[in-house]
């Protein structure tokens, strides 16, 4: 079966195509752009096809022979060059996949608005939006060809060549990670189990719609460290504080208040107000003057006080809602040789491109 | 003051992102013109910049007159634009690497003679970059013993159009010219060195494009005997992004980005040490450097002298980088 993964270069890409590769019965297709890109996963020994799948002539030399396709692929550049892009390569990984190939769009929980806790309304960021019109032109695409998808709503990557793994290898590595008191879920997917879920799917075990793919069961921010210092043989040392509380519902008189506040505290309020402190009397003088002294040393003695969370995502609330049913709980699969990168082996990088998709095998 | 017409060639994303923000911004540039092979991209950078584009004549003696040429385009296809500027005797920065070899560089410089040509490694002009050239050149700590410079990264999005990266070492491409050459002139700029020994090498090449490459040097000081020089650069695998400079006790440290700052530690600490604040003025975000930049160029320009860019202080960087491609990328 082959396995064609648009935007291989990724960090979750190349990771997923490495993982995909140990997998027996499958043939993992890496597609990148151009060699800059797909220079890491060829150096590990890994063929690649080259070229751009949002350029309709090329997309069928590129996906024509794959029965499985993941597109993980996040578009850069300018908003509306993102959205056409994404677009086009939804449409053509669509439509240039074998006739009976599945559909595989990963998408991200980002897609439900501003996770902290507390927050109301849910703002959803650009890259959410996106990722949201880009769900249903999957769904669109997919029904207009009659073939089946599946918007997979990653959590927080972990894994070997993940930047969140690195990060939180590098906290356990400093002697001391900050946590909230209260453990939260963590919304966190390795690789492994995205792998897991790519092989249900083309097993045809997974019925089609949209799922949140998290790790199986879902693990706590205390698990993933606890399994990270495992991972780098070092001692876990946690600090526990307090979260400061969030405010609630957005009420419009406190909001009012604040946003008067931050223009109070502008150059030029400040200049307004000392004019008008001429005029005023010795005893208004006096407590104006004293309410700003009072409100700096606040601000500096909170920033003595204050212990950031080196990472933010640990106080937002968990995401994950409908999940993939029959997934192999994530810490088996993490013991598995199978589910752990290949070792490097220079004798095998390099290798040749892997050739296009024949025109017969290709259906557009 | 006097003020200076620009003329750019090359609309990509260089330009765009850096050298356009900053030049609009400055009172003593106008920037005339704007060109590019690709005639849409240069209509579009001057339609959002609101200046004026031209068509890239065949011939590059051919282009509208300016008092500076910005030349941002990749290295293959430079030398026409050097000759024809040289002959006109128009001062140019060209965006960094100069050349891709030490004699095409010499030559370069021979045509432009007293003509003013820079490179502009903006690094350079990095409050991080001016701490330790300072701590270095004055000796606040004696003679450094070792420098380490380290900078790579896994290429996971290539983002903008990434062809010319591509491309073989002898046409321009690959991980030296494009960010490892940031690396090695700072070691020559912090040294103030000219010279130096190539100890040993190792790049490793994918096809003739060169995607890691790791070199130990050594460097004449500015008293004293000479430092070793530890270089890694990588699109390959994740490097410490790193200007490490140890002395006979103390250890100088900063990251590669304008806006970090010197670390100051004792020799043989993990962690700890102080911080240097940066000193007043100079520049901790990539639009300052690129204005000092230009600024000190230009005045340079204006006043004769030679300027701390001048492509002839770069000629180190370029024969290091070719030494450490010579083999299977480059005859």
């Amino acid at each position: 079966m082959h396995i064609g993964v648009v935007g291989a270069n990724g960090q979750v890409g190349a990771e997923l195509c490495l993982l995909l590769s140990r997998q027996s019965g499958v043939k993992v297709v890496p597609i990148c752009r151009n060699r800059l890109g797909s220079a890491y996963l060829r150096y590990r020994g890994l063929p690649c096809r080259h070229g751009p799948v949002a350029d309709a002539e090329q997309a069928a030399g590129l996906l024509g022979d794959c029965q499985v396709v993941v597109n993980t692929v996040s578009a850069h550049g300018l908003p509306r060059q993102v959205r056409e892009t994404n677009r086009r390569i939804i449409r053509n990984s669509t439509r240039c996949s074998t006739p009976d190939a599945k559909i595989i769009f990963f998408s991200t929980m980002s897609v439900y608005g501003d996770p902290r806790e507390g927050a109301w309304p849910r703002w959803n960021s650009a890259y959410g939006r996106e990722k949201l019109a880009c769900e249903r032109e999957q769904r669109r695409v997919a029904r207009a060809c009659g073939k089946p998808c599946w918007n997979l709503r990653l959590g927080h990557v972990c894994g070997e060549l993940q930047s969140i793994t690195r990060l939180i290898r590098e906290e356990i590595r400093s002697g001391r990670v900050v946590l909230p008191e209260r453990d939260r879920i963590s919304n966190t997917v390795y690789t492994a189990t995205i792998v897991d879920a790519v092989l249900l799917i083309a097993a045809g075990r997974v019925p089609p719609g949209t799922y949140d793919l998290m790790s199986q069961p879902e693990w706590t921010w205390r698990e993933v460290y606890e399994f990270e210092a495992g991972r780098c043989g070092l001692p876990l040392t946690i600090v526990r504080v307090p979260e400061v509380p969030r405010r609630g519902r957005l009420q419009p008189l406190p909001a009012l208040l604040r946003t008067a506040g931050r223009l109070a505290r502008s150059d030029v309020a400040k200049q307004l107000v000392r004019r008008a402190m001429r005029w005023l009397p010795p005893r208004l003088n006096g407590r104006i003057q004293a309410f700003y002294y009072r409100n700096r040393a606040a601000a500096d003695i909170a920033a003595l006080q204050h212990q950031p969370f080196s990472n933010e995502a640990v106080t937002w609330v968990a995401q994950g809602r409908r999940f993939i049913p029959g997934l192999t709980t994530t810490r088996e699969l993490l013991d598995r040789r199978e589910f752990c990168l290949p070792p490097f082996d220079p004798a095998r990088s390099w290798p040749a491109d892997l050739p296009r998709a024949s025109p017969l095998q290709s259906l557009t | 003051m006097r003020t200076f017409a620009v003329g750019i060639v090359g609309a990509g994303n260089v330009v765009n992102t850096m050298h356009l923000p900053v030049l609009v911004n400055m009172p003593r540039v106008r920037v005339a013109w704007i060109t590019d092979e690709d005639a849409g991209r240069a209509e579009a950078t001057a339609e959002a910049f609101g200046i004026r584009s031209v068509p890239l004549p065949e011939d590059p003696v051919r282009l509208p007159p300016c008092d500076v040429l910005l030349l941002a385009i990749p290295l293959h296809a430079r030398e026409p634009y050097y000759r024809a500027a040289a002959a006109a005797g128009i001062p140019t920065l060209a965006e960094k690497p100069f050349a891709i070899t030490a004699a095409e560089h010499r030559r370069v410089l021979e045509m432009y003679g007293a003509t003013p040509v820079a490179c502009g490694y903006m690094r350079r002009w990095y409050a991080s970059s001016r701490v330790l050239r300072r701590v270095v050149q004055e000796g606040w700590f004696g003679n450094p013993v070792r420098i380490r410079l380290s900078q790579g990264a896994r290429v996971a999005a290539t983002g903008f159009d990434a062809t010319f990266q591509d491309l073989p070492f002898h046409r321009g491409g690959g991980v030296l010219l494009a960010i490892g050459c940031h690396s090695l002139d700072l070691a020559f700029f912090i040294l103030g060195a000219g010279t130096y020994q190539l100890v040993r090498k190792r790049t490793a090449f994918d096809g003739s494009t060169d995607r890691a490459a790791e070199a130990e040097l050594l460097l004449p000081c500015p008293a004293g005997p000479a430092c070793r020089v530890h270089f890694a650069v990588s699109w390959l695998e994740p490097l410490d992004h790193a200007v490490e400079i140890e002395f006979e006790r103390v250890r100088l440290s900063c990251g590669v980005t304008p806006e970090s700052r010197v670390r100051l530690a004792p020799l043989g600490a993990a962690g700890g040490g102080v911080e240097l604040s940066p000193p007043p003025g100079a520049a901790i975000t990539p639009y300052q450097s690129f204005y000092q930049e230009w600024d000190e160029f230009l005045s340079s320009i204006e006043s004769g002298k030679p300027s701390l860019l001048s492509a002839s202080t770069c000629l180190p960087t370029t024969q290091v980088i070719e030494e450490l491609a010579a083999g299977e990328g480059h005859p």
